[in-house]
C-alpha cells in the first residue's frame, strides 16, 4: 500500500485524525515555548551538530575507545553487523544465564531488528514496559510514534485493551486509572525478570558509560533489579566525551517532549555487584548510510521525534501510513537506506516544507535529504509509471514553445473537466483554481499591439 | 563470530567516515544559562515538573519530617547518614524487597537550576540503584548552597567520577501514554518532594 493510500485509511476517521494533528502540533508548540526559554538555544544546536559531524568523522576510533573503557568497566562488548546477527547475540546472553523472562524498556533498535517475534518464537517471555509500548503490545500491533508509541489511540481504545489483557473493568477510560492498573501489572513482571533490555541514548568514548532517559522510571526498574542488563545501541550512539552530554541531554527532552529533562537520565558505569551487563553495537546498514555523504548526517539523530511532530503530513497521516517502523521526516530519511524499493514513496510523503529541519536540535538537514532521496528513488527507476510518464510529457511540451503554447490553450479548457470528474487527487477534496480567460501570452500580445 | 562482526564493523565504518572534522570548542560557542545559580529559578521549575520543595532549616528538622511520614504510617527507607528507616538497607536480601516500601530517603550531590534534575550517585543510593524507583515516594535532600546553572557546569562538577552508576532525578516518574493526559507516578514514585536544606549537611566523600 502506498503512503497516500494509507494515509487515506487514516483519514477516513475525521475527529481522530483532527485529535491526531491538534495533539502533536501542542507537544511541538510545548516545545517552542521550552526552547524560547533557553538563552543560547541556537548555539547548543550548533554545538550538537558539530559534535555529531566530528564523532561521524572519527566513528571508528570512539567506538574502539568506548568498547575499551566499557570492557574495563567490566560490561561485556558484543558486535552485530545486522538485525539477525543483534537477535542471536541477544538470545544467546539470555540463554547462556539461564533466563526466560525479559522486561524491555524502550528501544527503536529492537524494533527495526523485530526481535520480540524472534526471542518469543524460540521461548522468551518479552514485556514491553514503557507504557505505550506495552499497549501496543497487547494489540500486537507496532509503535506509531517513535516517542509517543500509542498516540494513535484514544482512552476508551486503551481501556478495551487493558479490559481484555490486564482484566481492567469494561469501560474504565480514565488516563491515572489506566495507568494505575499498568504500574500493578508490570510491577509483577520487573519483579520476577531474568534480564532486563535497555536502549541507549548516548555512549560516552571517554569512560565507557552508557546514559538511559526515561520519564517513567522503566529503564531503571528493570534493568536496577534484574541480574543481567542488556543495552542495545546503533552505532552512531557514541560520543567523545561525557561534558558532551550537557548539550545533548539539554536539546533532548525540550525536543522531545517541551519537558526541561527527562525524570531520569541514568549513566550506567559497571554492572552491580553480582549482575551481568552487556552492550550489543549494530550496524544494521548504518555504515552504509555513513558511505554517502548526502545522507551521513542523519545519523546524527538522537530520536527526539521533533520533526514528526511537526510535520504537516505526518500529523495528519499517522505513524503506519510509512512503511518503515519509524515514520515522519527522520523515518523517509533512513527508509530508503535500509530497502529503496521498499520505501521508494516515504521520501515523497512530505511537502518539503522545511519545518522539520528548523526544529532538529542537531541540524540534520531534513527535507534537503528528502530531495535528495526522491531524485536517487527517480534515478533507480522506482517511481510508479504514472509519475514517470507524467514528467516523460512534461519534458516534451516545454522543450518547444509551440508544444507549451498549444498546451496552455487546452489546459484551459481542460480544467473544468478536471474538477468536475475529479481527475487528479489534488481535486478530490478541493478545486482548483478556474483558469484566466486568456493566456499570458495572449494578454502581453493584446497589450502590445500584435507583436510580442 | 562476534568477533569477525567486530573486524567488518570497524572496517566498514573506517572506510565510509569522511576525512577528519575538529572537534568544536564549546567555550567559543558561548554555552550555558549566563546566569548564576538561583535557587528560586530551580523551585519554580521544580514546581512546574510536579515535585513538591520544602525548605529546611537543618538536618534536625529533616529528621522530624522523616519522622513525621513514618507517625503517619509509612514504611521509610533510609540511604542517608544520621537519618533512620524502618527499613535497613543493609538487611535485604535484594533490591527487589524494597517493593511496597513507601518512603525512600536519598541526599543528591547537587541540583541542577536550568531542569530541577538533582545528581545522584551510587554511594548516595547506599548502593541500591533501585531505591529512587521502587518506593512509592521518595523525599531527596540537597543543601541550598548545593546548585549549579545549568547541565554544562553540572558535568564540570561532577568531572572524573569513581561510581559504577550515577542519575539525573528531575521529579516524580510520569507519563504522557494515553492520549497525552499527563499522569504522575508511571513505574517509579508517585510522588517526589525536594528538601532543600540551608545548613549543617556534611560535605558528601
Amino acid at each position: 500500500m502506498s503512503h497516500a493510500q494509507a494515509a487515506g485509511e487514516f483519514l477516513r476517521d475525521a475527529p481522530r485524525t483532527a485529535w491526531h494533528d491538534k495533539t502533536l502540533w501542542m507537544v511541538r508548540a510545548r516545545r517552542d515555548v521550552r526552547a524560547k526559554a533557553v538563552p543560547d538555544w541556537e548555539p547548543l544546536r550548533e554545538a550538537a551538530s558539530r559534535i555529531k559531524e566530528h564523532t561521524l568523522s572519527r566513528l571508528s576510533q570512539y567506538l574502539q575507545q568506548f568498547e575499551a573503557a566499557a570492557q574495563a568497566n567490566g560490561v561485556q562488548v558484543h558486535w552485530a553487523a545486522d538485525a539477525d546477527e543483534h537477535n542471536r547475540i541477544v538470545l544467546e546472553i539470555l540463554q547462556a544465564s539461564g533466563s526466560r523472562r525479559l522486561v524491555k524498556s524502550k528501544s527503536m533498535l529492537t524494533e527495526e531488528c523485530h526481535l520480540n517475534g524472534y526471542l518469543q518464537a524460540n521461548g522468551v517471555e518479552v514485556v514491553d514496559t514503557d507504557l505505550g509500548e506495552r499497549i501496543v503490545q497487547l494489540q500486537n500491533t507496532p509503535p506509531s510514534h517513535i516517542v509517543m508509541p500509542a498516540i494513535h489511540l484514544r482512552r476508551v481504545e486503551v481501556g478495551e485493551v487493558f479490559h481484555e489483557h490486564l482484566g481492567t473493568p469494561r469501560g474504565m477510560d480514565d488516563a491515572t486509572e489506566l495507568t494505575r492498573a499498568a504500574r500493578h501489572h508490570l510491577r509483577g513482571h520487573f519483579l520476577h525478570a531474568d534480564a532486563a533490555l535497555t536502549g541507549v541514548n548516548f555512549a560516552v568514548a571517554e569512560n565507557g558509560a552508557f546514559v538511559v532517559c526515561t520519564n517513567e522510571g522503566n529503564a531503571d526498574m528493570g534493568a536496577h533489579l534484574a541480574p543481567v542488563h542488556i543495552a542495545c545501541m546503533g552505532l552512531e550512539k557514541v560520543i567523545p566525551r561525557q561534558e558532551h552530554l550537557g548539550v545533548f541531554l539539554r536539546l533532548l527532552a525540550r525536543s522531545a517532549t517541551g519537558q526541561p529533562s527527562t525524570v531520569f537520565a541514568s549513566h550506567f558505569v559497571r554492572p552491580r555487584p553480582g549482575q551481568q551487563m552487556h552492550v550489543v553495537i549494530v550496524d544494521n546498514g548504518r555504515s552504509r548510510q555513513l558511505a554517502q555523504p548526502k545522507f551521513r548526517k542523519s545519523l546524527a539523530c538522537i530520536r527526539c521525534a521533533a520533526c514528526m511532530n511537526t510535520c504537516p503530513v505526518y500529523r495528519r497521516s499517522g505513524g503506519y501510513s510509512y512503511s518503515y517502523f519509524i515514520g515522519g521526516p527522520i523515518g523517509s530519511v533512513l527508509a530508503p537506506n535500509v530497502d529503496k524499493a521498499k520505501h521508494s514513496d516515504m521520501p515523497f510523503a512530505s511537502t518539503l516544507c522545511g519545518s522539520c529541519t528548523a526544529v532538529c536540535p542537531v541540524k540534520i538537514d531534513l527535507h534537503a535529504q528528502l530531495l535528495h532521496w526522491r531524485q536517487e528513488v527517480v534515478k533507480a527507476g522506482l517511481s510508479p509509471w504514472w509519475k514517470t510518464l507524467a514528467m516523460r510529457g512534461m519534458q516534451w511540451v516545454l522543450r518547444r514553445p509551440a508544444r507549451m503554447q498549444w498546451a496552455g490553450g487546452w489546459m484551459r479548457r481542460f480544467l473544468p473537466l478536471v474538477n468536475a470528474l475529479r481527475l487528479d487527487p489534488w481535486t478530490q477534496s478541493r478545486d482548483l483554481p478556474s483558469a484566466p480567460k486568456q493566456t499570458f501570452r495572449q494578454w502581453l500580445q493584446k497589450r502590445k499591439g500584435g507583436e510580442l | 563470530m562476534s568477533r569477525a562482526s567486530r573486524e567488518v564493523i570497524l572496517g566498514a565504518v573506517s572506510a565510509a567516515q569522511p576525512e577528519s572534522l575538529p572537534l568544536p570548542d564549546l567555550a567559543a560557542l558561548g554555552l550555558g544559562v549566563g546566569e548564576r545559580p538561583s535557587v528560586a529559578a530551580a523551585v519554580a521549575i521544580l514546581d512546574q515538573i510536579g515535585a513538591r520543595v520544602l525548605r529546611l532549616r537543618d538536618l534536625n528538622q529533616v529528621r522530624q519530617w522523616v519522622m513525621q511520614a513514618h507517625v503517619e504510617g509509612a514504611s521509610v527507607v533510609s540511604a542517608v547518614p544520621g537519618i533512620e528507616g524502618s527499613v535497613r538497607l543493609g538487611e535485604l536480601q535484594s533490591p527487589r524487597d524494597l517493593d511496597g516500601v513507601e518512603l525512600g530517603v536519598m541526599r543528591a550531590r547537587f541540583g541542577v537550576c536550568e531542569n530541577g534534575a538533582l545528581w545522584l550517585e551510587e554511594s548516595d543510593l547506599a548502593f541500591c540503584r533501585a531505591l529512587p524507583v521502587i518506593v512509592q515516594r521518595w523525599v531527596v535532600l540537597v543543601g541550598a548552597q548545593d546548585w549549579v546553572a545549568d547541565m554544562h557546569e553540572a558535568y564540570a562538577r561532577i568531572g572524573q567520577w569513581h561510581s559504577g552508576f550515577g542519575l539525573f532525578l528531575a521529579g516524580p516518574s510520569k507519563t504522557a501514554d494515553i492520549e497525552q493526559c499527563l499522569v504522575i507516578g508511571a513505574h517509579g514514585v508517585v510522588e517526589a518532594t525536594v528538601l532543600i536544606v540551608d545548613e549543617g549537611l556534611e560535605p558528601l566523600a
